[in-house]
């Protein structure tokens, strides 16, 4: 009885100190990722409108490297993701990435001066935590939080939550209902035609 | 009939306006002066108050007559660098003149002594500067105008021979200028102690009307208004908890006014 | 229930895994239970180390989505966000969708565009402030009625703060850092939530836009709390509404359309976002309450109630 009360303290104590390595990590990384991107908003060279390609392009690094994608993608189809074969599955993930792009880059660029909080650091598991953030504007407060995955020692975005409404869950509901009747060429088809609208 | 009725009504109502000429009407000084360095923060700020004065003032013809007034309002102001101010108030007032309605004549009768007038609006505007002469000392001026938006009025019962005749009595366009200057001291603990005289202008439209069987019968209108006074005023603004302030403050005129307000600075 | 596991299994099969199942959408409860009892295997580190080794992305990709696993990493976690509301009258609620769709771009936005032209930020965010502080009662009735007493005291020096020294509500320094007394964001609706109402089904009423039948019920108690609504006449009323409206929006233009922009389905994108808002936001509340006061009412049994009611 006596060793098992030792062991099990041990193993919390290990627990306890291990963790301080991982938190706070997840925080400074969306936040290093964030700042960038304001950097690149707020870079006075780039202001100009023919300079917004090269913006576009800088962003687009900035988020590659904060977002993961395919995780996104597979949590917005869920079980639907088996039904896809490889070759859909590539170009699901390449199609749903532009089209978050062309919808939100223009929100994006809009951007003037807000000020961008970090503040709290959740853990969900041990390798996802919630970073919470809010933007302050003149007229009322955003909070929104990056749902982080720890993958290959590098933590990736795979969901954002902006005002409690979860992306990868607002996708998932449009995904399910539109699957539920047709097969996956049928979502591309739909994802195909709304980027050639743009 | 009629004939008879004139001419015992005739010489009432012209004592009562008579008496009423002399009144300076003190519908004045709407509140507390304030401190006179402005409570905003030094880059530039807003700071609102809400206040309230007992306002007290004595005029004379002969007799004395007292006026009382209760004042409460609500300020904005905007003020910079510690060292000017531009506020403007709305506010609610009262009025009571006791014994205005009183007469000497023994076969005179009135319903009451008192004109006794309910909440009348009132808005003011004012600029205060302040030069500081050292951490402690400095010195400033103020000036502030008011004026009422509605009129004050009251009527009473005038019985003469056993007729009882309606007559009402009311202050309109009611308006008053205050000037002052002052020094002022800054405790350690952050309050500021003020005092210092002022002189002030007011003026109103009175006039009084009655009627009797349906017909009116003399509207007189007077402008009335006093000859410059002056008085004292002193107070005090302390610093409470998180931006909020309390300001005393008493006036000295013919009679003694004090209120207080609450200011919070932005 | 055996029948469902072994139909899983043979599912997960068909799919060349080793020992994982994939979960059917009906059966959450039931593979809840199945994930719990197999909590205890090793299978699960394996299968986390072969993801976490994998950094090339075809990898991920070729790989299948193991939901099931997701599920034992945050069990409580994914439960909450399946938030779902019923949609019978969805071919109704869509024609209404399509209208106010129409109302919005026609004839909301033209105006709130001209609006925000001629009057600036500041004073729009003033008028914000001074309806916000105008509907005070709704959200202090709120706090009352979910025993949330710490919030409507704020709620109660927030008014009285804002109104007397805020210019009549139209500044407002309690939100401010040295006094922060924020606003407390509930409503009735809300009210009903925290006491275990659930949503309900799906409405979108034309011009006001979509609300949960809980909610529809609650307007009319929203209607009699807003000062507003004694206006009289009673076509100033409402246009005194319509202005606050047009306010209100004058200040978010644009993010009606990015989200319909990056929808696929623009009814069910704003479906799910008004679902999960008003789900998200009860169960924030009911956190809050429930760690406030210790002893009250447990949040989780009404989750769970709204879910099955939902599915």
């Amino acid at each position: 009885m006596k060793k098992q009360l030792t062991g099990l303290i041990i193993i919390w104590a290990l627990l306890i100190f291990s963790l301080p390595a991982f938190a706070g990590v997840a925080l400074d990384t969306a936040q290093k990722s964030v700042n960038g991107v304001l950097d690149v908003l707020r870079d006075p060279k780039l202001k100009p409108a023919s300079a917004t390609e090269l913006k576009k392009e800088k962003l687009r690094v900035i988020y590659k490297n904060m977002f993961d994608e395919v995780e996104f993608s597979k949590r917005t189809l869920t079980r639907n993701w088996n039904t896809f074969s490889p070759a859909q599955r590539t170009e699901f993930v390449t199609l749903f990435e532009q089209i978050l792009e062309n919808s939100y880059a223009d929100k994006i660029l809009s951007y003037t001066n807000e000020k961008v909080e970090f503040y709290k650091e959740n853990k969900l598991s041990d390798t996802q935590v919630e970073v919470q953030s809010k933007i302050i504007t003149s007229s009322k407060e955003i909070p929104i939080f990056y749902r982080m995955i720890l993958k290959d020692g590098k933590w990736k975005v795979y969901d954002v939550v902006i005002e409690n409404v979860s992306l990868v869950q607002n996708y998932r509901t449009q995904f399910n209902d539109i699957l539920a009747k047709d097969k996956p060429e049928k979502l591309l088809e739909t994802l195909r035609k709304k980027l050639n609208k743009k | 009939m009629k004939k008879k009725i004139l001419t015992i009504y005739f010489p009432v109502m012209l004592l009562m306006v008579v008496s009423a000429l002399a009144i300076p009407p003190r519908a004045d000084a709407s509140g507390l002066f304030g401190p006179l360095q402005t409570v905003s923060r030094e880059q530039g700020g807003l700071n609102t108050a809400v206040g309230y004065l007992y306002h007290e003032d004595t005029y004379e013809n002969g007799e004395s007559y007292r006026v009382k007034q209760n004042e409460i309002y609500s300020q904005a102001a905007y003020g910079a660098k510690n060292i000017w101010e531009i506020y403007g108030r709305v506010g609610v007032s009262n009025m009571k003149l006791s014994g205005i309605f009183a007469s000497s004549d023994h076969f005179v009768e009135t319903s009451k002594d008192d004109f006794e007038a309910d909440w009348e609006f009132f808005g003011a505007l004012g600029a205060k500067v302040f030069y500081p002469i050292n951490a402690v000392f400095g010195v400033g001026a103020f000036m502030q105008g008011t004026y009422y938006f509605t009129d004050f009025s009251d009527h009473a019962s005038i019985t003469s021979g056993g007729v009882p005749i309606k007559t009402e009595m009311k202050f309109e366009n009611l308006w008053d200028a205050d000037f002052g200057i002052g020094l002022q001291a800054q405790l350690p603990c952050g309050a500021k102690l003020y005092a210092g005289p002022y002189i002030y202008y007011s003026e109103a439209d009175m006039s009084l009307s009655s009627d009797w069987t349906g017909t009116e019968y003399t509207k007189k209108d007077h402008t009335v208004s006093n000859q410059s006074m002056a008085g004292g005023f002193l107070g005090a603004d302390i610093p409470l908890i998180r931006g909020f302030r309390l300001n005393v403050e008493g006036q000295f005129a013919d009679r003694f006014s004090a209120g207080l307000a609450v200011s919070y600075t932005y | 229930m055996i029948v469902c596991v072994f139909v899983l299994c043979a599912q997960g099969l068909a799919y060349g895994q080793e020992t994982s199942f994939t979960v059917g959408p009906q059966d959450e409860s039931v593979s809840q239970q199945i994930v719990s009892s197999a909590k205890a295997t090793p299978d699960l580190t394996s299968e986390d180390q072969s993801k976490t080794a994998s950094n090339n992305p075809t990898d991920e990709l070729s790989e299948d989505y193991h939901e099931d696993e997701i599920l034992e990493e945050y069990a409580a976690k994914i439960k909450e966000e399946k938030v779902e509301i019923a949609d019978p009258l969805e071919p109704l609620n869509r024609v209404f969708h399509e209208f106010n769709d129409k109302l919005y771009f026609w004839a909301l936005k033209p105006v709130a565009q001209g609006y925000k032209a001629v009057v600036p930020e500041p004073a729009r965010v003033s008028v914000k402030n001074f309806f916000s502080n105008l509907a005070f009662p709704a959200r202090f009735l709120s706090c009352l009625l979910q025993a949330d007493f710490s919030g409507a005291a704020t709620e109660a020096g927030r008014f009285t703060i804002n109104t007397l020294w805020g210019i009549g509500g139209l500044m407002d320094p309690s939100s401010g850092k040295e006094l922060n007394l924020q606003k407390q964001d509930t409503d009735l609706g809300q009210t009903l939530g925290v006491w275990g109402v659930g949503q309900g089904f799906y409405i979108v009423w034309p011009v006001f836009g979509p609300y949960s039948f809980r909610d529809t019920v609650i307007l009319a108690g929203d209607y009699f709390i807003y000062p507003v609504s004694y206006i009289n006449p009673w076509y100033a009323s409402w246009g005194v509404r319509a202005y606050e409206e047009v306010n209100a929006t004058s200040l978010r233009i644009g993010d009606y359309e990015a989200l319909k922009d990056a929808a696929i389905d623009p009814y069910v994108a704003f479906r799910d976002a008004y679902a999960q808002y008003r789900f998200k936001k009860i169960k924030a509340r009911k956190t809050k309450l429930t760690l406030s006061a210790p002893a009250a009412q447990q949040g989780k049994p009404a989750d769970a109630e709204l879910l099955n009611k939902e599915n």
